[in-house]
C-alpha cells in the first residue's frame, strides 16, 4: 500500500529522528531503513528526503558528518542532537494525542469515558 | 552548531578581536581618548582642553596644563578611529609678555598658539612668508590658535611675523622671525 | 517521465541552489545515494544502464527537489557565515604573529651589556634601582666605566598597562655627577618592545666623581638617582 505524500509530510520528522535516535545514518541507510521497517508501506521519492534532512541540520536538530560507510566509501552521516532528542520525544507525544484521536472517532467508542 | 549560531558566535569574537587589534594598533575610538592617551604616555599633562578645532587629518586640540600650553595633533585612522598625532607636549609660556607664542609644522600643516597675558589684546595678525596676513579675533580662554595649510611643494607658508592689536588697531606687541 | 540520467539529473538539481559553496556538497551527497541504489539494482541483476536510470528515476523530480534543497540554503547566511569566518582566521592569525614576534624578541634580547669588550671596562656597578613616571617603569641595572672616559647606564623600561601602545621614552633626565659637573654629549640606543633595553653612553665622564645623578623634572614627573661609583677601582693595574 502506497501512503499519500502529504500525510506522510506530516510525520516526517517524527520518523527520521526516531531512526536517527538509534544510530547515526546516511541518507541511503534511512530509506533502506524506512523501506524494511514499514514493510514497505513508506516509500516516496528518495531524493525528496535530502531537503527534510538539510532542514533538520538547518534547525540543529541533527548535525552531519563525512565519514567512511559500510561500503568502502565516504558517506554524510547525520546525528541526532540534544535539541533534536528533546524535539523527538515532543514529537512522540504529539503523535500519541493525535493517533488517539483519530482512533477515538473512527473507533467507534460511544463513550469515551463508559 | 547552526550556520546562524556560527555567524553569532563569530560576531562575537570579531568584537573582541577588533578590540585587541586596536589597542595593540594604538587607535582610540574618540579624539579626546587619543589625546589623553597620548598625553599620558608621553608624560605630560593631564592638560585641560580650552579648543578643538578640525583639520584635514584629524583635530586639533588647544590646552592648557599648568604652566603650559600645548596644541596637541590627533589624526584619523581607519575611517572612524583616532590616533596619536603630533606635538603633544607644550611650551612654558612668559607671562612677563604681552602675548607669548609658539608653532609648529607637520608636512604641510602648521598651527601657531599661544597665550594672551595682556586683556587689552583684541585682535592677532600673522604673516606667512609669501605675504599672506591671517587674522584671529577668537580667542579661548585667553588662548589662541592659528592654523594653515601649505600649497603642495610650496615652502612659502612659514611663519615670518605676528602682531597683536588693541581695539583701536595699536600694536602692542610685535615680533618679526 | 523519461528516464534521465545521473548526470544531467544532477545538474537540473544544483541549478536551483543559489549559494555556489554548497553546490559540491550537494552533489556528493546525491551522486552517492544515486550509486548506491543503482549498485543495489545490478546485485539484483539489472545491467547497468538501466540499474542507474531506475535509481535516477527513484530520486524524484530533480526540480522540485533543487527548489526545496535551495531553501535550506540560503546564500546571504552562507556568505556571512564564510566571511566571518575568515575574518575571525585573519584577526587570530594577525594577533597570533604580533604577539609571538613580541614574546620571541624578548625571550632572545641581547645583552647589552656583552657590546663592551671585558678588556675597556674600568669598573662596573651591578645597580637595582627602579623609578615609575605615570605607566612606565624604568630599571636602572648597571653602570660601565671604559677606560676611554664613556660611562654606559644599562636600563630596561616597560608599560605596566601591557598590551597597549605609546610614544617610546625619549631620555633619562639630566646626568650629573657629584663634582657638580653636567654632561651632555653621548648617545643612547634602545631595542624597542615589552621590555626595552636600553643603553645610555655618557662621554668624558669625569674619572674622580664618585656618584652618578640621574635627575628628571619635566612638566611635574620628577625622580632623582644616585648611584655611587667606586672611583679608583681598576680592573687593569696599568696605571
Amino acid at each position: 500500500m502506497k501512503i499519500d505524500k502529504g500525510f506522510i509530510a506530516g510525520s516526517t520528522t517524527l520518523l527520521l529522528l526516531s531512526l536517527l535516535d538509534e544510530a547515526d545514518k546516511y541518507g541511503y541507510e534511512i530509506i533502506k531503513e524506512l523501506e524494511a521497517r514499514s514493510d514497505k508501506t513508506f516509500q516516496f521519492k528518495e531524493g525528496t528526503l535530502y531537503p527534510v534532512l538539510h532542514k533538520l541540520e538547518k534547525e540543529g536538530y541533527v548535525k552531519s558528518y563525512m565519514a567512511i560507510g559500510d561500503t568502502g566509501k565516504e558517506r554524510r552521516y547525520y546525528q541526532i542532537t540534544k535539541k533534536g532528542q528533546r524535539q523527538l520525544a515532543e514529537e512522540k507525544k504529539k503523535w500519541q494525542i493525535f493517533s488517539q484521536s483519530v482512533n477515538k472517532v473512527i473507533g467507534g467508542e460511544v463513550n469515551a469515558f463508559g | 552548531m547552526t550556520r546562524t549560531n556560527k555567524i553569532i558566535r563569530n560576531a562575537i569574537f570579531l568584537v573582541v578581536l577588533f578590540l585587541l587589534f586596536m589597542w595593540r594598533s594604538g587607535l582610540y575610538f574618540t579624539p579626546l581618548s587619543a589625546h589623553e592617551s597620548s598625553e599620558r604616555s608621553i608624560h605630560y599633562g593631564p592638560s585641560e582642553v580650552v579648543h578643538v578645532e578640525d583639520f584635514d587629518k584629524g583635530k586639533y586640540i588647544l590646552c592648557r596644563y599648568d604652566r603650559w600650553i600645548s596644541c596637541n595633533t590627533v589624526n584619523r585612522a581607519l575611517f572612524f578611529l583616532w590616533r596619536f598625532g603630533n606635538q603633544p607636549t607644550g611650551f612654558e609660556y612668559d607671562a612677563t609678555k604681552p602675548i607669548d607664542y609658539t608653532w609648529g609644522s607637520s608636512y604641510q600643516y602648521y598651527k601657531l598658539y599661544g597665550i594672551i597675558n595682556d586683556n587689552r589684546v583684541e585682535k592677532i595678525e600673522i604673516t606667512l612668508g609669501n605675504g599672506t596676513v591671517l587674522a584671529q579675533t577668537e580667542f579661548y580662554d585667553g588662548l589662541f590658535l592659528f592654523t594653515w595649510k601649505a600649497e603642495d611643494n610650496d615652502d612659502d607658508f612659514f611663519f615670518k611675523g605676528i602682531r597683536a592689536f588693541d581695539s583701536e588697531g595699536k600694536i602692542i606687541f610685535q615680533e618679526e622671525k | 517521465m523519461p528516464s534521465a540520467d545521473k548526470e544531467e539529473f544532477l545538474r537540473e538539481v544544483l541549478s536551483h541552489i543559489r549559494f555556489s559553496l554548497d553546490r559540491e556538497d550537494i552533489r556528493y551527497e546525491l551522486e552517492s545515494h544515486i550509486l548506491d541504489k543503482k549498485d543495489d539494482y545490478i546485485a539484483e541483476g539489472y545491467d547497468p544502464k538501466e540499474a542507474e536510470q531506475m535509481a535516477v528515476a527513484d530520486m524524484g523530480d530533480p526540480v522540485e527537489i533543487g527548489v526545496e534543497l535551495n531553501k535550506q540554503h540560503n546564500p546571504i547566511i552562507g556568505w556571512l557565515w564564510m566571511i566571518t569566518n575568515a575574518m575571525v582566521v585573519l584577526f587570530v592569525v594577525w594577533h597570533i604573529f604580533v604577539l609571538g614576534s613580541q614574546l620571541l624578541r624578548l625571550l632572545f634580547q641581547e645583552n647589552l651589556l656583552n657590546d663592551i669588550p671585558k678588556e675597556n671596562i674600568v669598573y662596573q656597578i651591578d645597580v637595582d634601582e627602579k623609578v615609575k613616571i605615570d605607566d612606565t617603569v624604568i630599571h636602572f641595572t648597571h653602570v660601565v666605566y671604559e677606560k676611554n672616559g664613556d660611562l654606559n647606564i644599562f636600563f630596561k623600561h616597560y608599560d605596566t598597562r601591557l598590551w597597549g601602545t605609546g610614544w617610546s621614552l625619549a631620555g633619562i633626565g639630566t646626568i650629573e655627577d657629584n663634582l657638580g659637573n653636567e654632561y651632555f654629549e653621548g648617545g643612547s640606543y634602545a631595542s624597542g618592545g615589552i621590555i626595552s633595553n636600553c643603553r645610555r653612553i655618557v662621554r668624558n665622564f669625569s674619572e674622580e666623581a664618585d656618584m652618578l645623578i640621574i635627575s628628571y623634572d619635566y612638566y611635574n614627573r620628577k625622580y632623582r638617582v644616585e648611584i655611587p661609583l667606586k672611583a679608583g677601582d681598576t680592573h687593569d693595574q696599568d696605571k
